[in-house]
């Protein structure tokens, strides 16, 4: 206990002098967008990896590619997937997932992502990521259409958990539990968001921190963190929107220190910004502080970073 | 066959097809020579690629801009002179202490050019040989990115060569023709005056294959950024302003919110005398003539400055 008392307050100090020391393994990143490309190729010193969104390249001209290929070259770069629709209660075709393989053969990142949603049903495309009922059932339908992408693009993907307004109807398994089916079936990693667990936490009425304990954080390597805000729902309560256009604000840092003081694996914290962009310094100081959580956590740890659990 | 003894117009069409062999290897062979590398071009300095796409020029040009900019620079008695005849005026430096808070080494030795008011163009002229310019020339030469100094004299010889087969061919038919008692030969000597003209015409890129490639990967990183230029604002808080004219030139700077780039445009010189403008003088995508990379500093920069879009 003495020992992680000095590690904190040496994680203190670092925060304060150097906060841009690496904790150990640990990366914090950015998602790419056009917006931010001056400020992100400008600080790649403080920059450790960058999240690329890889629908944006599916129809891509072969420059396009050629420039993401470069810039690959320098700098770690993880495709994060929005349409598959992975966790649908159907199977999701191949032409779906086709497009992520095309890509994946071409740039070679370091690794792939997709969402814990459906986003199609009855051929209709809704446009948007939607939670499916958290049923057994779904589990396995998921988990098979995870293990045919992984098949299919080459390598396994990361699968992130979504944000909800409302519990999708029909569910039988806490989210938590739900997540956990999943990811063992399909023995796939979580890409873990931290607003999206403090969103669902919010609205759901339940501890954030409580779900970050019920999910297996072996199979925790990325996280992302973004901002949101409250909105008002037609029955008067308030909501958290995951809006990516806002700060994080300081609960995420806080299951970010959490987070890292349990997961056994190098982390790669990814910030999501999609609009509204502030001066880069300003993103700069969230990585920053992302760091510092990340280090705070680690000197938390009771196992070692990186040794089997 | 030997083909001296062609009759008349049966040599001329075999010395039109010889004559265009020979300038079609010549230019293939333009990119002879790179040096390929496996090392990272950095992604992270503006002006390594605004020295890539103009050389020394675009590079001293751009990262004034970028001191004038953020006010370190400013000009002196420019009053309400038209945009043409801003580069007669002087630019000084606005504090002299901001020499040792500029993070790059070539905005430093610009301030230092300029702590007492100096004419803009002979100014910006001298620091073509600045040591920085100097540096980004020999990194991009190790990397592979510009042809090296012996390279393009390779090519010069190559085009030597060239201009000697061409002649000679002609003189020695010449020579046949006239030991046979023929003199109609004018219009062989005007094919081969035209073809040793058209050789001396062929320029060597100032960029390799990978050189292309890497500033390309730039333009389509940053061409949202071109898109959206008219909505930059004065004042230094982003970068924006240099990346879009490192990549895209200074023409691509919206001269509304940016009139103190005119100032910095070197005007195209009246195509008398100007080198860049051969019948096979490289001109790549963006209609920047390559040409004026490889040559700067010994003239042949003008043109070049304002053409990047």
């Amino acid at each position: 206990m003495a020992v992680a008392a000095v590690a904190v307050a040496a994680a203190d100090a670092v925060g304060a002098g150097a906060e841009m020391m690496p904790a150990s393994q640990d990366r914090v990143g950015i998602g790419w967008r056009p917006e931010l490309a001056a400020g992100i190729l400008e600080h790649l010193d403080e920059i450790n990896a960058i999240e690329v969104l890889a629908d944006d390249f599916f129809d891509a001209h072969d420059r396009e590619i050629r420039a993401l290929k470069t810039l690959a070259s320098q700098v770690p770069v993880m495709l994060h997937g929005v349409a598959m629709g992975l966790a649908a209660s159907s199977p999701v075709s191949e032409r779906f997932i086709k497009p992520m393989a095309w890509l994946y053969e071409r740039i070679r990142p370091e690794s792939w992502s997709e969402h814990l949603a459906f986003v199609r049903a009855g051929g209709i495309e809704i446009g948007h990521l939607a939670a499916p009922p958290r049923t057994l059932q779904n589990v396995e339908c998921a988990s098979q259409n995870i293990r045919r992408a992984a098949e299919i693009v080459g390598a396994k993907p990361s699968m992130e958990n979504i944000a909800t307004l409302i519990v999708p109807p029909g569910s039988e398994l806490p989210e938590s539990a739900w997540t956990a089916a999943i990811l063992e079936a399909a023995d796939c990693d979580l890409l873990l968001d931290l607003h999206n667990v403090l969103a669902n936490g919010s609205n759901h009425s339940y501890n954030p921190a409580s779900f970050l304990n019920e999910i297996p954080s072996e199979r925790i390597r990325g996280i992302h963190i973004a901002g949101g805000r409250f909105i008002s729902a037609p029955d008067g309560r308030s909501r958290l929107l995951d809006d990516h256009l806002h700060d994080v604000p300081d609960p995420v840092f806080d299951l970010l220190q959490q987070t890292a003081a349990t997961c056994p694996n190098p982390l790669t914290v990814i910030l999501e910004r999609d609009g509204a962009y502030p001066p880069i310094p300003e993103l700069l100081g969230q990585l920053r502080r992302a760091r510092l959580a990340l280090t705070r956590g680690r000197a938390q740890q009771k196992v070692p970073l990186g040794m089997p659990v | 066959m030997n083909p001296f003894d062609l009759r008349g117009p049966e040599f001329l069409l075999f010395y039109i097809c010889f004559a265009s062999v020979v300038l079609l290897v010549l230019l293939l062979s333009r990119n002879f020579g790179g040096v390929a590398s496996s090392a990272k071009a950095p992604m992270d300095d503006p002006y390594f690629v605004a020295f890539l796409r103009g050389g020394e020029s675009e590079c001293v040009r751009v990262a004034t801009l970028a001191l004038m900019d953020r006010g370190l620079l400013s000009i002196q008695g420019s009053g309400s002179a038209p945009s043409s005849l801003l580069s007669e005026s002087r630019l000084v430096a606005s504090d002299p202490q901001a020499i040792s808070a500029v993070r790059r080494h070539i905005e430093k030795e610009i301030l230092e050019a300029f702590q007492t008011a100096s004419r803009i163009s002979s100014t910006l002229e001298a620091l073509h040989y600045c040591s920085a310019c100097q540096d980004y020339g020999a990194r991009l030469e190790q990397l592979g990115l510009i042809h090296t100094q012996r390279a393009r004299e390779a090519f010069r010889y190559r085009i030597w060569v060239a201009v000697a087969l061409l002649s000679g061919v002609a003189l020695l038919k010449i020579l046949i023709a006239i030991s046979r008692g023929h003199s109609n030969f004018t219009f062989l000597i005007l094919l081969a005056f035209l073809a040793s003209y058209l050789a001396t015409r062929v320029v060597s890129p100032f960029r390799t294959p990978s050189g292309e490639r890497f500033l390309e990967s730039f333009r389509s990183l940053f061409d949202s950024l071109r898109r959206r230029a008219s909505m930059l604002r004065p004042g230094g808080a982003s970068t924006d302003l240099v990346w879009l004219a490192s990549i895209f030139g200074l023409s691509a700077v919206p001269g509304l919110a940016f009139p103190h780039a005119s100032a910095l445009i070197i005007r195209p010189v009246p195509a008398a005398g100007s080198e860049s403008s051969g019948f096979f003088s490289n001109t790549n995508s963006s209609g920047t003539f390559s040409s004026c990379g490889g040559g700067c500093g010994s003239g042949c920069g003008g043109g070049c400055g304002g053409c990047g879009s």
